[in-house]
């Protein structure tokens, strides 16, 4: 593990059985973790807890994992979740999300996912997914153009 | 999650309390998919949606536009509305501020 992509000191980790009935356990989790520093607000609470949920339903609907990790913490001006899984190798970033705007009924996940957060998905190593997912403290709002998480150029930073 | 049932209202009216995730998505089609009318959902005591609550709710707005009903989605929390603003489907789903 390089510096990069170590975890900042103060991080928290929970490790759930892979069923979507942990997700109310994982949102308090979340919220115990992340109440600690003050400046966490209704808005940034329900941005983390929508991407960890995301990805979390994701492995188990489809990725058939049987234990998820979720981990977190604060590093500069972004909650960093680092969501691991031992289900199916998933390339999450050859995968597209769906367009947003237009009704039906599923695949909004990973567009919801991408809008709120900065992913950097990790090399599938030793039959563990990982990603790190960047939330970043203050939201962009959009104003004439898109200019959501999903729309602003990725920092190079690589696999590891 | 508590879903409170309405059914003698005029729109019916059901009420839901609690998460509106992938896990509870179930229980809440299978108590609406009972119901033949016009529908109002209250969301005033709903905490969070997700994806997969999301998904159903434009499931029920098709089946009652389907069946030549109206449907409509009454008290989302403000905190709740980012999940409807950034898929864009709070203009074309029926939510009505109250």
């Amino acid at each position: 593990m390089t510096a990069e992509d170590a975890p900042p000191s103060r991080w928290e980790r929970t490790r759930v059985r892979a069923d979507t009935r942990e997700l109310r356990d994982l949102g308090a989790f979340l919220r115990d973790a992340l109440d600690r520093p003050s400046e966490a607000t209704p808005d940034l609470l329900m941005r983390v807890e929508l991407v960890a949920a995301e990805l979390f339903t994701n492995a188990v609907r489809h990725g058939a994992a049987s234990r998820v990790s979720v981990g977190v913490g604060v590093r500069d001006d972004d909650v960093w979740l680092r969501i691991e899984d031992d289900g199916r190798p998933f390339d999450l970033a050859g995968t597209p999300a769906g367009p947003v705007g237009e009704p039906r009924e599923g695949g909004y996940g990973l567009a919801i996912v991408r809008e709120l957060a900065e992913l950097v998905p990790r090399r599938y190593r030793d039959g563990i997914n990982r990603v790190d997912a960047f939330v970043p403290f203050l939201r962009e709002v959009e104003e004439s153009a898109p200019s959501g998480a999903a729309n602003r150029r990725e920092p190079d930073r690589s696999a590891g | 999650m508590r879903i409170e049932l309405h059914e003698h209202d005029r729109p019916i009216r059901v009420e839901l309390e609690g998460r509106f995730d992938a896990h509870e998505v179930p229980a809440v089609k299978a108590a609406i998919d009972d119901l033949s009318g016009d529908l109002i959902l209250d969301l005033s005591g709903v905490a969070f949606v997700d994806s997969s609550g999301l998904a159903a709710l434009v499931a029920i707005d098709r089946r009652a536009r389907e069946a030549g009903t109206t449907f409509a989605i009454t008290g989302v929390r403000d905190e709740v509305r980012l999940i409807f603003e950034i898929t864009k489907l709070d203009g074309v789903l029926p939510i009505v501020s109250t």
